[in-house]
């Protein structure tokens, strides 16, 4: 090797002297030039390898001398006499013994190790989940400085703005970058038919701007977007995956992208979502010169603010810069927002924290159970603690040697966690519903943030189940361990009664689980029986989409229509057809603005608005009968009906009309021109939810109207279809072909039973009951088995008491009853805390339950029984060997 | 006076190293060159741990800071000299005997085979 440069040497050699910080001053400098000589030299014989490698030897060797500067290396062998204070021992001595015993002794070790791995486990993919939610829902480079930027006038919301809007914030000199991007989604050709994807139209720079790149391909060039540019696209990892078999010729290749020949320029890394999180392709365009067809897309905008500018003042400067952009009024201003903001609406919120809440508790349950086990363990080596005591052991020695045991313990754990969260996280991905991990920006996935979490768990779990048993357990007397088993005790009260504290905590926090579990269950089979205000059973509904490209025309989609009508009517076993704008749950148009009804003949004074979000269906009068909604004033459609003519639901026609009949009557939404009159009111349909958004008021339009003295119907590229199916019905594949035979062009959305959809709404809940119960299930078998070993412990302690009361009469049955007593107790201490505990849970819970009080006698008949069963399931065995102790073997093994 | 014996057997390490100054006094890296070409690289010492195995030498008064230097343009300030003292020597003299004797006690029992015999 060449002589190392005098500026790297400068280097080692500060670095050497640095490491060999632990030793004196005045001996450091020379140790440094010896090591300094040392990797010189090696680096003479053995090239640069050598060198580095011996660099790295003096290094972990001058750093690791603290650790080892007691025991070696010493100038003589260590004397086989036991050495107070232990200073000639080894670390690594304390962890080959503590393996040496955890392999003795593999029941107790594995299961605590399992108890702390699941803690450590479960915990660390909750926290996942929550830090991709809540935490951490932007996952992008700098992530603080990135904003939405919304204009708009005071209180109003608005996504988008005028395009002009882009050049003028970036002129202003307060950001980095600021970039658009429009929802736009895309029809591909799938193996199985047409496919909708989630997509965006993004100017070029965005990318760049999130600090995100592809991993195939390349991103937008700068002057991409343009009239003849703009048929690029970027593919997600996933759609990539699924779509085109991870074809790496895919880059360069034209596809068909709703139905125009586009070229894939790239594909973007798995995880990436971005502006929405069901985005999965992304196309370029330039808002400033946009080709014609796309004249009308506004941007959202998105901007980095300049590093050193402080937001509020960089939200001043873009308000400023926007006041003679044209397309954006005086009493419009610039405001920002995060860039996940809305995402995550308040149901997720509030179950993902109370879920958090509940994975927290489980965690300490486990922990104690841990606590417990290792309380038993050491308990039953104190008589050899005692005789190493006795020996010349201090207890600075034996308590290393409990904690030796403990971080092994700790360590297996948390590799066994880290496995099982890795395997909880990707359940979680598919089992967890889309409507919980749609609402970030983040996936939910295993992170570096995760691995922290996770070790600072493994450090708590180890420092709660391993340090106050050790300091417990090796506070013994070593004269009273010497002298045998006289009072048969290799337990002290100190630790009875903190294993029994431990227990009734347990009992406690899962009683309080438990009540939470039962509430959350209970909530979501009363969504499920809820009133609907309309029959669902046995009907289908599907979904269609008409592409713009295939359907152009009107006629076109009528023709479809009408046909598709025809052809579902022949199916076997179909009772009814219905054709619809928007089918229930929560489907069809949405009127935002504030509605007006007209005078009343001899009102004082104009009725006020009503501002409500209204979901509008179009229908025509068979979508009543259908889902069996009556109609409980005035009368359904003509067909076909007169333009303007609408149907109410009651809840509508309520807040519009609360003063009397609303049949007849008009009204007009803010900025629509045409008044709708009032043909006839429904019965409500409700959507059984949590979330009030989505049982808002509704409307019904006509499907079929007259216009200018023709019938017309279908405007718009989406039809909602629904059959009633009686015996023998045929299939969703049979329903199926018949859509896709009339038109390979048509695309089916959805299609399913409307029972699933139902379901579908509320996943959330049924996902956060069934975690609930989960969690509440762990903790009441950890707590059943901390009640097991505790008892079975008591037994042994109390063997020769029990043998003598056996020998002085007693029934053997009255010995089980003693300990089922000792058992129940117990578990009735930890049901008095856990209902303080359950009361306080049930308060935070409040916001996410449905018909269920707290104090439900089904969910606390529940609590009582599964815990009542839990306690005489653990009790039983140790009650069993107390009656089976026999007094004369008990005698002879004395 | 200690007995030599009280500080018996040395670790292998401790032995080394007082063999490599038995001869002459040394520097830190001079020792571990010398108790490296001894060994045929068998033995590498770390500069950390034998400074570290130096100070307890000098604790035990087994070797003492030398103060014959070489001549000063083969000397760098910085380094330290360190010979063995007459305790140091005896050690390392009864060491070697018990070593001496346990490889007599080798060769009877064969341990080299019969050849020597």
């Amino acid at each position: 090797m060449a002589a190392v440069p005098a500026r790297l040497e400068k280097t080692l050699r500060a670095l050497l002297t640095w490491c060999a910080g632990r030793v004196s001053p005045d001996l450091r400098e020379e140790i440094a030039l010896c090591a300094w000589h040392a990797c010189a030299d090696a680096g003479a014989r053995g090239g640069s390898v050598a060198f580095a490698r011996s660099v790295l030897g003096e290094i972990v060797d001058l750093l690791t001398l603290g650790l080892r500067v007691r025991s070696a290396p010493g100038v003589t062998e260590p004397s086989p006499t036991p050495n107070r204070g232990g200073s000639s021992m080894h670390p690594v001595d304390d962890i080959r013994r503590a393996v040496r015993r955890l392999r003795s002794n593999r029941g107790t070790l594995s299961l605590s190790v399992a108890m702390l791995a699941l803690a450590i486990g479960v915990t660390t993919a909750m926290f996942t989940v929550l830090d991709a939610l809540m935490l951490n829902p932007v996952p992008f480079r700098d992530a603080k400085r990135l904003t939405s930027v919304v204009i708009a006038k005071e209180k109003m919301f608005m996504s988008t703005a005028a395009p002009a809007a882009l050049p003028a914030l970036r002129a202003s000199g307060a950001f980095a970058a600021v970039e658009g991007a429009a929802q736009a989604p895309v029809v591909l050709e799938g193996s199985d038919g047409l496919i909708s994807q989630g997509g965006a139209r993004v100017t070029p720079g965005l990318f760049d701007m999130l600090g995100v790149q592809p991993i195939l391909g390349r991103s937008f060039a700068r002057d991409e977007g343009r009239a003849g540019s703009e048929h690029r696209i970027l593919l997600s990892e996933e759609l990539w995956t699924t779509n085109f078999g991870r074809d790496p010729g895919i880059i360069g290749r034209t596809i068909r992208v709703s139905g125009i020949l586009t070229e894939v320029i790239g594909v973007m890394p798995a995880g990436f979502r971005f502006p929405y999180s069901n985005s999965t392709t992304w196309r370029p365009l330039d808002f400033s010169a946009p080709p014609h067809e796309l004249e009308r897309l506004r941007p959202s905008i998105y901007a980095r603010v300049k590093p050193g500018i402080p937001v509020s003042d960089a939200m001043r400067v873009a308000d400023a810069s926007l006041r003679e952009v044209p397309g954006i009024a005086a009493d419009e201003h610039a405001m920002f927002r995060p860039i996940a903001a809305g995402m995550l609406d308040s149901y997720s919120r509030r179950a993902v924290t109370a879920l958090s809440v509940g994975v927290v508790l489980v965690f300490l349950v486990l922990c104690a159970n841990a606590m417990n086990l290792m309380l038993t363990r050491l308990s039953a080596r104190q008589r050899e603690f005692g005789v190493c005591s006795a020996l010349g052991a201090s207890r600075a020695r034996l308590i290393r040697e409990a904690i030796a045991e403990t971080a092994l313990v700790g360590l297996a754990a948390a590799l066994a966690g880290l496995a099982l969260a890795a395997g909880l996280v990707q359940l979680a991905q598919s089992y967890l519903p889309a409507a919980f991990l749609s609402r970030t920006l983040t996936p939910v996935a295993l992170s570096a943030r995760a691995l922290v979490a996770t070790s600072i768990l493994t450090l708590v779990a180890a420092a709660v189940a391993g340090i106050v048993p050790a300091w417990l357990a090796t506070r013994v007397d070593a004269s009273e361990s010497l002298r045998g088993t006289s009072r048969g005790g290799t337990d002290v009260p100190g630790q009875r009664r903190l294993g029994r504290g431990l227990l009734v905590v347990e009992v406690a926090l899962a009683a309080a689980l438990l009540a939470g579990a039962a509430q959350l269950v209970r909530t979501f089979v009363n969504l499920t029986r809820a009133d609907r205000g309309l029959d669902a059973q046995g009907v289908i509904t599907a979904w269609i989409s008409l592409p713009e490209f295939a359907f152009k025309a009107r006629p076109a989609r009528q023709a479809f229509a009408s046909a598709l009508d025809e052809r579902l009517r022949q199916l076997p076993g179909v009772q009814q057809v219905s054709l619809s704008l928007g089918v229930p749950p929560g489907g069809g148009s949405i009127y935002f603005s504030p509605a007006r009804a007209a005078n009343a003949p001899n009102a004082p004074q104009p009725p006020p608005d009503v501002r409500a979000v209204v979901h509008a269906y179009s229908v025509s009068p068979q979508f009543f009968e259908l889902f069996r909604i009556p109609i409980v004033a005035g009368r359904t459609f003509s067909t076909p009906a007169a333009e303007g003519d609408v149907i109410l639901g009651e809840q509508f026609a309520k807040k519009l009309f609360p003063d009397g009949s609303p049949v007849g009557r008009s009204f007009t939404f803010e900025g629509h021109k045409t008044p709708y009159t009032v043909v006839g009111v429904a019965r409500e349909i409700r959507s059984p939810s949590l979330d009030p958004l989505s049982d808002e008021p509704e409307m019904y339009h006509p499907i079929l109207v007259m216009r200018d003295g023709r019938a017309e119907s279908f405007g718009g590229s989406q039809i909602m279809v629904a059959l009633r199916c009686g015996t023998g019905c045929a299939g969703l594949d049979a329903i199926r072909r018949v859509i896709l035979d009339l038109s390979a062009q048509a695309m089916v959305v959805r299609l399913g039973p409307m029972e699933a959809e139902y379901l579908q709404n509320i996943a959330r809940p049924r996902a956060a009951a069934a975690l609930a119960a989960c969690f509440a299930l762990v903790a009441l078998v950890a707590s059943a088995g901390g009640l097991f070993g505790v008892l079975s412990a008591a037994v042994a302690r109390r063997r020769r008491e029990f043998g003598i009361r056996v020998a002085l009469g007693i029934a053997p049955g009255r010995l089980t009853w003693l300990v089922l007593r000792q058992a129940f107790a117990l578990s009735s201490l930890g049901l008095v805390f856990g209902i303080f505990g359950a009361w306080a849970l049930s308060r935070a819970l409040a916001s996410l339950t449905f018909g269920v009080s707290p104090a439900d006698p089904l969910s606390w008949a529940g609590v009582f029984g599964s815990l009542g069963l839990a306690t005489l399931l653990a009790a039983w065995r140790p009650g069993r060997q107390a009656a089976r102790i026999d007094p004369a073997e008990l005698l002879r093994s004395e | 006076v200690r007995d030599p014996r009280t500080l018996l057997p040395l670790t292998p390490l401790a032995f080394q190293v007082l063999l490599a100054m038995a001869d002459q006094p040394r520097h830190g890296y001079d020792i571990i060159r010398e108790v490296e070409g001894r060994t045929d690289g068998l033995i590498r010492l770390r500069s950390g741990s034998l400074y570290t195995l130096l100070q307890r030498l000098l604790d035990e008064e087994l070797i003492v800071e030398s103060h014959d230097r070489p001549d000063p343009e083969e000397d760098d300030e910085r380094r330290r000299y360190y010979k063995v003292t007459e305790l140091g020597r005896k050690v390392l003299q009864a060491e070697a005997r018990r070593l001496e004797s346990a490889v007599a006690e080798a060769r009877r029992k064969q341990v080299f085979g019969r050849s020597k015999a």
